[in-house]
């Protein structure tokens, strides 16, 4: 069965047809959701309603674009809605600060190091970071999106790439301190 | 250990580009769960709300009646027009294409011609132009077109009918716009590619038309000194060719909008008639059925004397004609109009009216109207009691039966739900009746002659039943079915006062034909 039988047969809610879908890009947008989630738990409550809402929207997907891309949309907008009525966009106070510059020393490191190191973000650098450095939006997207300044994102953005590279570089002392 | 060193941005990039996770199977069984009551609830929803939709039309139909059906004569030659201009414009948009070279060839040919008709050159390149743009933008309004043939013929823009034109053709555009349909994107795409076709065939001519005109300048500057009246005519033509060309590229523009507007209103009604259910959403059936009539609970319409009595329902006709409308592949609502007869019977009815002396004090029926106002009539029920109770000289009378004749126009609003759609179609059929009274009798029957005695005072004029049933049809060809269906209607408040737990309802099986068109 082609991806546009698949698609159409879940436009007319048939219950196999979405079960289908579900199992094609689960994996993908649930390794999404973990990357703006807090946690496993949220990551999974993301994901269910992403999946909601893509099946209630699926008629309004118009084949134009990578139907991937598209699913990719709706489980960010999901995450960033859970935020946004959470209200997290709306700290006012923070210094701003200049990128920094980052470079680390490292090899190869364990994924889940990483995703965890990005779920313990705070918030919003979190989604800023997934947003511009994973998932490649421009900082006046990301403005847009969580309605905050560019000077905003680009801050949150040189925020969050100096805790990250702190744990990373924490992450590699133990490291060598372990095989030491 | 130590490597080189890497942007803390690459480091995450490349660690978790082809990061997949496997979600715990209670998020799969949370989604399903929940599309599952959305559809319920989903499906529960709409069928009310067409039903109350249905009602709507049909209050419209009944307050607007007359009004409607004297301008449903005028309506349907209408829409036969728009079926024929849409066909009759796909036409005219494919030869268009063809018509969109043909005036270039036209205009390299003149390129060459001599420089002496350097005026009818331009007159023609000019209406060349002319057609072409106006056979892009304007090809379905003849007239329109056949105007201004003549306009460019006598050299003359008439700018009104310019004016004209582009007024008509931004209108047009907007209402195409409105009427295409944005889910056809693959359309559309398809659609585009032939336009950036024909913007890029207008820009050709537009450019060979500059060629021609700066030809024509050329010519005219070496003319210039020896011919005076040849170089106003020229100038004139520049000007002409000037004003042409703003105007192609006004019109031009238009004409993109217009023709993707047009195509997609062409491919909708493509659509529509490739959609073979749907060329054809309207049916007609007229129907005939045997009814039988009844209640549900012991009672009586007619006194509280005759509750107990044993009551019989009639077989009687109902025939009529309903014409159904289909909203998608799976809903069909339909309304009709039906005559329908309905008789009940209730026995052991004892004849007091013609003893003098009664045994039994004879007492009117509260709900019956007696015809005969000179005979005294009555009767009593005789079901209680045994035949030896019954006295000699009566126990000929007692078993008489009144018997109620019932007649309605009835004027039935149902959707039906098609549940499988194979060549043998089932259905289900809900909705709900208007029911005019327009029979009202009431006979005494004894030894099998009848007798009118008068009519019920207790039925309402207008009553409603709510209807349920399900539907066959047989598809003999593409535009032939035949039906049966078994309909149950519940008759909702034809009887006021009636007596005991009388609930009255009518089962028809209903068959015929329908006929699509």
């Amino acid at each position: 069965m082609s991806l546009e039988q698949l698609l159409e047969k879940c436009r007319n809610n048939d219950t196999k047809a979405q079960s289908d879908l579900y199992k094609l890009y689960s994996s993908k947008l649930f390794a999404l959701c973990l990357k703006y989630s807090r946690n496993h738990a949220e990551a999974e409550d993301n994901l269910q309603d992403a999946f909601l809402t893509i099946f209630k929207k699926i008629s309004q997907y118009s084949g134009k674009g990578s139907l991937e891309g598209w699913l990719k949309r709706i489980t960010i907008n999901t995450a960033l809605q859970r935020y946004r009525s959470q209200g997290i966009f709306d700290i006012i106070n923070e210094d701003r600060i200049e990128d920094v510059h980052v470079e680390v020393e490292t090899e190869t490191v364990d994924i889940d190091f990483l995703l965890n190191s990005i779920q313990e973000l705070p918030d919003r650098y979190r989604l800023v970071f997934n947003l511009y450095v994973l998932d490649g939006y421009s900082h006046k997207e990301i403005s847009e999106m969580l309605e905050i300044t560019t000077g905003t994102t680009k801050s949150n953005l040189a925020r969050a790439r100096k805790i990250l590279k702190e744990k990373v570089e924490s992450y590699m002392a133990n490291l060598n301190s372990q095989s030491l | 250990m130590k490597n080189d060193k890497k942007h803390i941005d690459r480091l995450f990039q490349e660690g978790l580009k082809n990061f997949e996770a496997t979600p715990s199977h209670s998020v799969w069984e949370n989604v399903s769960e929940q599309l599952l009551t959305n559809e319920k609830q989903r499906k529960v929803i709409p069928l009310w709300m067409k039903l109350s939709a249905v009602a709507a039309g049909l209050l419209l139909l009944f307050t607007l009646g007359n009004n409607i059906f004297f301008q449903d004569n005028n309506d349907i030659p209408e829409v036969n027009k728009t079926i024929v201009d849409t066909q009759s414009k796909s036409q005219e948009n494919t030869n268009n294409v063809n018509d969109t070279i043909d005036p270039k060839n036209n205009i390299d040919a003149e390129n060459l011609a001599q420089e002496d008709s350097n005026e009818s050159e331009t007159k023609d390149s000019s209406n060349s132009l002319q057609k072409n743009s106006r056979n892009t933008v304007i090809n379905k309004n003849e007239t329109v077109v056949a105007k201004n043939d003549k306009n460019t013929k006598n050299n003359k823009f008439d700018s009104l009918t310019k004016k004209e034109i582009t007024d008509e053709s931004t209108k047009d555009a907007t209402t195409n716009a409105v009427a295409s349909n944005s889910e056809k994107t693959n359309m559309v795409d398809s659609q585009k590619n032939s336009i950036k076709e024909d913007i890029s065939k207008t820009t050709d001519i537009k450019s060979t038309v500059a060629k021609v005109e700066n030809q024509i300048i050329d010519k005219l500057k070496e003319k210039e000194n020896d011919n005076e009246a040849v170089k106003s005519l020229a100038t004139d033509a520049i000007a002409q060719n000037n004003k042409t060309d703003e105007e192609a590229d006004e019109v031009g523009k238009i004409s993109i909008e217009d023709v993707i507007a047009e195509n997609n209103k062409v491919e909708d009604t493509e659509d529509e008639l490739t959609e073979e259910e749907f060329s054809k959403r309207w049916s007609i059936a007229p129907n005939v059925a045997p009814v039988y009539f009844n209640s549900l609970g012991t009672g009586s319409s007619m006194d509280d004397e005759f509750v107990n009595n044993t009551k019989s329902g009639e077989v009687n006709m109902s025939y009529g004609v309903s014409a159904s409308y289909a909203i998608n592949d799976k809903i069909n609502v339909r309304v009709g109009v039906n005559n329908v007869k309905l008789g009940y019977n209730t026995h052991d009815v004892f004849d007091a009216s013609s003893m003098e002396m009664n045994p039994i004090k004879p007492i009117a029926i509260k709900n019956i109207e007696i015809d005969k106002t000179p005979v005294e009539l009555a009767y009593v029920t005789v079901a209680g009691m045994s035949f030896a109770q019954v006295p000699e000289p009566l126990s000929n009378e007692y078993n008489a039966s009144i018997n109620q004749e019932l007649g309605f126009l009835e004027i039935p609003l149902e959707v039906q739900y098609k549940i499988t759609n194979t060549k043998l179609g089932v259905n289900a059929i809900g909705g709900f009746s208007a029911l005019f009274l327009n029979t009202n009798q009431i006979y005494s029957t004894l030894d099998g002659s009848s007798t009118l005695i008068g009519k019920a005072t207790n039925i309402n004029n207008l009553s409603y039943s709510a209807n349920l049933g399900l539907g066959f049809n047989y598809k003999i060809s593409n535009n032939i079915n035949i039906n049966l269906e078994p309909m149950f209607k519940y008759q909702l408040n034809t009887f006021k006062n009636t007596s005991g737990n009388f609930k009255p309802y009518f089962i028809g099986v209903y068959s015929g034909l329908s006929f699509k068109f």
